[in-house]
């Protein structure tokens, strides 16, 4: 059994044929009466295209949900990386902060020695 | 001697080093990446103004069709494109800009730039109370030991840029390529999606002038009739091409990921350029839509 948004793939493709169809056929119609009646029953066919459409579109956008997940995945990965190198910066300063401390330390001692 | 002979060596293999971790360098390069992440934004914008034309199309086919119909209902004035469906479709764009500018920051010489002048000052304050002769002989070696570490951490960037796009590029390109089926794609023979909506709707605005052109009383009314189809004609040509240049913005932007992903940047910077005249193709095709029909 064909999946629903298979079904109104097909749903869609027929509609635009039968469209097709009709506006070839006002090639050959050379009365305004007969022009008009065929233009009212494309525009029925657009307005049922349009609706298979909005529906189609609501399937599929809602299918990218899925599919964004791993761009959003990949997102905090890179994220991450620029954070650890935020950390090996921050690492970095406090050790010398640590270092500058302690020589300070080192120097008093070596007066009060 | 000994000392003067290891002291050598240190410089010599900091140099050494130093050209390694900028020759080694893998991954895309920053511009690359930026200029992707402008595209992304780029045919964000396009989406946004070719969407929007869609669905002010719509109305005006489903007002025209109304104004046929012997009463009203709610059911004759639906969205081409819901308000939920175009939040879920904005959201991606949201998500693979937010996705592209992380990466671009990543490779952005001035986020790994910070470590340097740390590792500079590091040095020089170990260099102070240790007494090596190395830094003493040579003062510009704790700057030296900073610059490496700046490249080794730029190096290490894009090498996980790379990595990560590796990794998320088939998610990216079924992501992009599932967003252009949107807009159009082929069953049995004919082309559905968001394009059919639209060129349906225009052939049925043309078609009016054909049925005006039947009754013309005389050549100079059916010469202004056939003038105004031709130029609905054209619009529709002109609304299709906005639809089938986003197709192509979409396919792009997957093929670039890929080729940026496998260590081959492509320039984007002739697409970024094309998607702004053709957001404004798109722009004026909505406002010709907005203005009364003659």
């Amino acid at each position: 059994m064909p999946s629903l948004n298979t079904s109104l793939r097909e749903l869609q493709a027929i509609l635009v044929k039968q469209h097709n169809k009709l506006n070839q056929a006002l090639d050959d119609v050379t009365d305004a009466g007969t022009a008009r009646t065929i233009v009212r029953e494309m525009q029925e066919i657009t307005h049922r295209i349009t609706l298979v459409g909005q529906l189609l579109f609501a399937r599929q956008t809602a299918a990218l949900r899925e599919k964004v997940d791993a761009v959003k995945q990949a997102t905090g990965k890179v994220a991450k990386a620029i954070q650890t190198l935020a950390n090996v910066q921050a690492l970095l300063d406090a050790t010398t902060d640590l270092l500058t401390l302690v020589d300070d330390a080192i120097d008093l001692a070596k007066t009060l020695a | 001697m000994a000392c003067k002979v290891r002291e050598h060596h240190i410089v010599g293999l900091l140099a050494a080093a130093l050209l390694l971790g900028v020759a080694c360098a893998s991954g895309p390069p920053p511009a690359s990446l930026a200029s992707w992440r402008d595209a992304v934004i780029a045919t964000q914008a396009q989406s946004d103004v070719a969407l929007r034309g869609v669905n002010q199309l719509a109305r005006e086919a489903e007002l025209e069709r109304a104004a046929q119909r012997a009463n009203l209902s709610e059911s004759d004035f639906e969205p081409a494109l819901d308000a939920e469906s175009l939040a879920v479709w904005h959201g991606t764009f949201d998500d693979l800009a937010a996705y592209a500018q992380t990466l671009a920051k990543l490779v952005d010489p001035a986020t790994s730039a910070g470590i340097g002048p740390s590792l500079t000052k590091l040095s020089e304050t170990m260099a102070a109370q240790a007494s090596v002769e190395a830094f003493q002989r040579y003062p510009g070696l704790a700057s030296a030991i900073g610059k490496l570490g700046s490249a080794i951490a730029a190096a290490a960037a894009r090498a996980e840029a790379a990595q990560i796009m590796r990794e998320t590029d088939a998610d990216v390109t079924a992501l992009l390529d599932a967003m252009s089926k949107l807009i159009g794609d082929q069953e049995g023979g004919e082309e559905i999606g968001v394009l059919a909506v639209v060129r349906a709707a225009w052939t049925d605005r043309a078609n009016e002038k054909r049925i005006q052109f039947l009754s013309a009383p005389n050549a100079d009314a059916k010469l202004r009739i056939a003038r105004e189809y031709a130029e609905l004609l054209d619009k529709r040509s002109a609304a299709d091409r906005v639809l089938r240049d986003l197709k192509r913005s979409l396919e792009s932007l997957a093929a670039s990921h890929t080729a940026a992903a496998q260590g081959n940047p492509s320039d984007l910077s002739s697409l970024i350029a094309m998607l702004g005249e053709q957001t404004r193709l798109a722009q004026s095709l909505v406002d010709d839509l907005r203005r009364p029909k003659p």
